[in-house]
């Protein structure tokens, strides 16, 4: 659980670290489908490559990573932070783990409309748009948790192509859990040492507004890609 | 660290405009890159301007990988030192279950090969890997997601392990005879990977 983060010091580590893991990610997207062929014609249990491909999953994944950028917008307390994320992580291991051993099929299209959706909302809140059109503030926290829980089943969707065998499943998908939590550190950390820096600014306070408007574009474009595909197949 | 102050909220028009404005570009984003290049949804014609079209396939074809039709090239005989020999085998997959079937052949050698799958359609990739290979050493030949059959001949690459993966990616077990003749040396069932 990323309860803690490293301080802003160790950024000038950090930092490279991250686009050495983001050059190994698009390198290691020419082999996804080799990933795949060797987790289909294995079976037992793979601890480290279900973390790697997890952890993959996530620095790759803009969608999970867009959302989490509006979350923190605001967020400048570690604390906070933390609290936020491990609602985030709670959501999505709950729905990761039962959707694959449940094998509930829900349509990838659908969920990642709704994860777009996750986006367009989050943006309108940090606008403040929830508060001007409802009067009052949605519990920013609820919100968070129900999202994770749609991210966990996108997860899950995910996960199931792969076509895994049953032996070593459960020891698999929590592998890949826990590579969704450290990559998400990862690319949280990252995201977060660009907002302080871009915080400390003086024109933040003018381009946030529009940032999160940036943020909505982003959501709706991931909303109307993902709803084309869901009517086209 | 200075805090920005989110009491200030901003106004009805402001909002509305903000949505509009983001929904007009994400349509233009979405009408003139994204759907002409992930699905071939192309109603402007800017897609087709930008070239993004001819994305569209070229993904979904890398899913699936598909042998060469039979055509009347190369020599008309080859000879071989290799014994002539027929294998038949059947192997039973319950739900979720994958397996392997190989022959060992060498460079150059041929084989045809015929087989079919009861109870359903399989999930069957074609590949080969030399001996002693590491994990993720194998070459794809034909990969396709849904298959009742398939048959044809093979002529290896490499010295090595040639055959066929299935998974039974249905809720019934399936039963997939397959039959091989030509100059390989043997067809087994290797042993899964680890």
């Amino acid at each position: 659980m990323p309860a803690s983060f490293p301080p802003l010091r160790s950024g000038r580590l950090l930092v490279p670290f991250l686009l050495a893991l983001a050059a190994a990610a698009a390198c290691a997207h020419g082999v996804a489908a080799d990933d795949k062929a060797y987790f289909e014609q294995s079976s037992g249990a793979h601890i480290v490559p279900f973390i790697y491909l997890g952890a993959k999953h996530m620095v790759t994944g803009y969608d999970h990573l867009l959302f989490l950028f509006g979350v923190i917008f605001f967020l400048y307390r570690l604390k906070d932070v933390g609290a936020y994320v491990t609602l985030f992580a709670l959501g999505h291991s709950i729905t990761l783990l039962s959707g694959v051993l449940s094998e509930t099929r829900v349509n990838p299209y659908v969920i990642d409309a709704i994860i777009g959706f996750s986006v367009v909302y989050k943006a309108l809140d940090n606008m403040g748009a929830l508060r001007r059109l409802l009067g009052f503030q949605p519990n920013t926290k609820a919100a968070v948790l129900v999202f994770g829980l749609f991210h966990g089943f996108g997860l899950a969707t995910k996960l199931q192509e792969l076509a895994l065998s049953q032996d070593g499943l459960v020891p698999n998908i929590l592998s890949f859990n826990v590579g969704v939590e450290i990559g998400q550190m990862l690319a949280l950390s990252a995201i977060l040492i660009a907002m302080g820096y871009w915080r400390r600014s003086a024109a933040f306070g003018r381009q946030a507004f529009n940032a999160n408007v940036v943020l909505m574009i982003a959501g709706f474009v991931l909303m109307g890609y993902q709803l084309t595909g869901f009517a086209v197949t | 660290m200075t805090t920005y102050d989110t009491t200030v909220l901003p106004t009805l028009p402001q909002l509305g405009k903000a949505t509009a404005v983001a929904l007009a570009v994400a349509g233009a984003i979405l009408v003139g890159a994204v759907l002409p290049a992930e699905y071939g949804i192309d109603p402007s014609g800017i897609g087709k301007a930008l070239g993004l079209t001819q994305l569209n396939g070229a993904a979904r074809q890398a899913a699936e990988v598909a042998p060469a039709p039979a055509t009347a090239t190369g020599a008309t005989v080859t000879q071989t030192e290799h014994a002539f020999r027929t294998d038949d085998m059947s192997i039973t997959l319950q739900p979720g279950e994958g397996a392997e079937v190989k022959a060992a052949i060498r460079k150059g050698e041929q084989f045809t090969f015929s087989w079919a799958s009861e109870g359903g359609p399989v999930k069957a990739d074609m590949h080969g890997e030399p001996f002693n290979a590491g994990p993720r050493e194998f070459s794809t030949y034909w990969k396709v997601a849904r298959q009742e059959a398939g048959r044809g001949t093979f002529t290896a690459p490499f010295d090595g392990i040639h055959g066929w993966f299935w998974r039974n990616k249905g809720k019934t077990p399936v039963t997939i005879r397959v039959l091989v003749s030509g100059f390989h040396d043997k067809l087994f069932r290797p042993e899964p990977a680890a």
